[in-house]
């Protein structure tokens, strides 16, 4: 073959010059600014200014604010409130649609309805069923004798009040996710089972759960991290509120960086939620091995 | 490779290579950019002003409405180089933006224009355009607070009306009288800092010291004025709870008739006007040991330090804040107009409330918010840390020192 005189006909330089737009979009928009915001979190800058390097005073004065144990402690309550409702039901949800029912194509829809939705669009009609006046929510109430419930104005529900809206938007996802992994699964083994006499709920426990291992623990992983990073519905429905009982860490850094614009802190708080959830990640995959019966060593 | 696909790629990397190009050219010079906050109606009144100012002096303007979260998505725009030219903004928002230099010094134009003067406008309004003695805005309207009241209710009551000039001493007399409790209340109560400071000033106190240096909530006065707006809730029980109101605003519980009186401003007047059907009318805050004092906030149009039209710019400012313009945002009762002139004419004082004088007698005593660089953070730190104590749930004395502490620490934080 010819050596290659020009460049352009050579299929390396084609290649390269196709990943260019990939590197130039990601080295943009992803990872300039995830180095920039490190920097960042160092300095005092208001963005009109000019930074002004503070060393650890960002880090120093997260730890020392009375919001941000709160923020913490709000966000792991969002987040273990989340995990339970959703795992829960999007398996119950997924068992039951994973039986042979009339109708099914179309309760299958309906469940992954909520994911397709916009968050605005849904917390804003969310936010006419939690009103404690007009609200459908206290209306059901009304009629068994209870209520009512101010859901967003009392800080004591306002946060499980977001995770039920939140589950009730993503639940869609999991069941999918959930029925794809009991499609799965080896009928043989749960046939056997059936054989030897197990009962419905000890084939459940025994047999269905260990296996769907993976799945729950891939489900598990995405719903996580979709809870740390909730923001939208915060933005929308209760600003933080009421006295800070929904600021999760995201609306936090939000409110830090373009609220208050304090970017050096707010850089600073994502790179401890960084690591918070690096953390929570190793941990989730050091604890795979116990759930986890199916995975192949590699 | 095959001729085809050379050609494809050849294809893509020119669209992509045109759409980098294209982001780094900048826009065409068309005319002025120029952005407002405001609800729909407003728009509405402002463009035929804006066209007039095209026709006349055959400069276009391109209109940024941004009508959510307006001071931060402007500085989001200083940052990003696209700043407007001309900036509708309240005085809360100025300081932030000329501090930075963001915005120009109008106050050598003002004085060299023969066609605008000092005079034209409230002394007090053009104060509050100003930051560290340079003017930086010509104002549009002033914002303060009065009592609205229901006329009904008083009459049902057999309560004479407030007149100006009443007292904290009359509210705390008639209040009762003009409750039935689980329907009916005195006077509305509302969390937000901007509705209780004024009881805070009338009582002697304030939020913070002349320098901004430190918060003085925890001084006598203050704490006499905060104690005596939550008696009014939890001692008397003359105002709503948030049991009471539900999500419902203040507002909807004052135009639906379930609230004799209701401190509130200006703003809310065009939509009593349409609905509400029952007689009302506006009286002055109550004064107290101090005297009756309410904020005198303004909002005004300013101009970008970067812009490279400076002459086109001022031109827009003086045209929007002239007689004509005036009297066209006026009209709607949206806001008190900053112009003297037209605020004592029959374009402001006409139409509902009868009392439309009590919006512009309170200005001489009128004092405009304080404005530290930490603003909207002590702000929340006002609604966050004394939340438990207008719900009842913690008392002034204890819910007050931290709070204090806080804004302390955030004043000191940016000096």
């Amino acid at each position: 073959m010819r050596p290659t005189l020009h460049p352009l006909r050579s299929e390396r330089w084609w290649g390269l010059l196709l990943v260019v737009p990939a590197l130039v979009i990601i080295g943009t928009f992803g990872v300039l600014p995830t180095l920039a915001s490190f920097l960042i979190g160092f300095t005092d800058w208001d963005l009109l200014g000019t930074p002004r390097w503070v060393g650890l005073d960002n880090y120093r004065s997260l730890a020392a604010d009375p919001v941000f144990p709160k923020v913490i402690a709000n966000t792991l309550l969002f987040v273990v409130l989340y995990l339970l409702l959703d795992l829960v039901l999007a398996l119950a949800l997924a068992l039951a649609l994973n039986q042979k029912l009339r109708g099914l194509g179309f309760f299958r829809t309906a469940y992954f309805l909520p994911v397709v939705t916009s968050m605005v669009a849904v917390s804003i009609v969310w936010e006419w069923i939690f009103d404690p006046r007009a609200g459908a929510l206290n209306e059901v109430l009304r009629w068994v004798g209870l209520g009512p419930v101010h859901w967003l104005s009392d800080p004591s529900t306002a946060l499980p009040s977001l995770v039920v809206m939140s589950v009730w938007k993503s639940l869609g996802t999991n069941v999918v996710l959930f029925l794809a992994g009991l499609q799965a699964l080896p009928g043989e083994v749960l046939e056997s089972a059936e054989v030897d006499g197990a009962t419905g709920w000890q084939r459940f426990w025994h047999v269905t759960l260990p296996l769907l291992g993976p799945t729950v623990l891939l489900v598990g992983i995405l719903a996580s991290i979709r809870a740390f990073q909730t923001f939208d519905s915060v933005y929308i429905m209760t600003h933080g509120g009421p006295r800070r009982s929904t600021t999760v860490v995201v609306y936090w850094l939000f409110q830090n960086a373009f609220t208050y614009f304090k970017l050096g802190k707010a850089s600073a708080l994502a790179y401890m939620l960084f690591g918070i959830l690096a953390a929570l990640t190793w941990v989730q995959w050091a604890l795979r091995k116990r759930w986890v019966h199916q995975e192949q060593d590699a | 490779m095959s001729r085809v696909s050379r050609r494809v790629l050849s294809a893509l990397l020119a669209g992509w290579a045109s759409v980098l190009l294209g982001a780094c050219t900048s826009r065409p010079d068309v005319g002025l950019r120029f952005s407002t906050w405001g609800s729909l109606d407003e728009i509405a009144t402002l463009r035929p002003i804006l066209e007039e100012f095209t026709r006349r002096e055959g400069i276009p303007v391109d209109l940024i409405h941004i009508p959510d979260e307006y001071a931060h998505k402007l500085r989001l725009m200083v940052v990003g180089g696209s700043v407007p030219d001309v900036m509708f903004m309240s005085n809360e928002a100025l300081p932030g933006f000329a501090r930075r230099g963001v915005l120009a010094d109008l106050g050598p134009r003002l004085v060299k224009d023969p066609a605008v003067r000092e005079s034209d406008f409230f002394p007090q309004v053009l104060e509050a355009m100003r930051w560290k003695g340079a003017l930086h805005g010509l104002p549009r309207d002033l914002s303060n607070l009065v009592v609205f009241y229901n006329k009904d209710l008083f009459d049902a009551a057999g309560v004479p009306y407030p007149k100006p000039g009443w007292t904290v001493a009359d509210l705390e007399r008639i209040a009762p009288r003009l409750t039935i409790p689980g329907r009916q209340w005195a006077i509305g109560f509302q969390p937000n800092p901007l509705v209780w400071t004024p009881w805070v000033w009338s009582f002697g106190g304030d939020v913070m010291d002349a320098g901004m240096t430190r918060c003085t909530l925890g001084e006598p006065e203050a704490r006499a004025g905060l104690q005596f707006y939550l008696d009014l809730r939890h001692r008397h029980r003359v105002a709503p709870s948030d049991k009471d109101t539900g999500n419902a605003r203040m507002t909807q519980l004052f135009a639906t008739g379930k609230l004799a009186m209701f401190v509130y401003g200006r703003w809310a007047v065009p939509g009593y006007r349409r609905k509400i059907n029952f007689r009302w009318d506006v009286t002055t805050f109550p004064s107290g040991p101090a005297g009756s004092v309410v904020d005198t906030d303004a909002s005004g149009w300013v101009m970008s330090a970067r812009t490279r039209h400076p002459d086109a710019a001022w031109k827009l400012i003086r045209h929007l804040a002239g007689k004509q313009s005036s009297e066209a945002f006026t009209r709607s009762g949206l806001i008190v107009p900053a112009r003297p002139d037209v605020a004592r004419s029959p374009v402001f004082l006409s139409g509902a409330p009868a009392g439309n004088r009590v919006f512009l007698d309170v200005i001489a005593k009128g004092r405009p918010t304080r404005v530290p660089p930490a603003y909207d953070e002590i702000t929340w730190e006002l609604i966050d840390g004394l939340g438990p104590v207008w719900t009842g749930e913690e008392t002034l004395d204890r819910a007050l020192p931290p709070v204090v502490r806080r804004i302390d620490a955030l004043l000191a934080e940016v000096r």
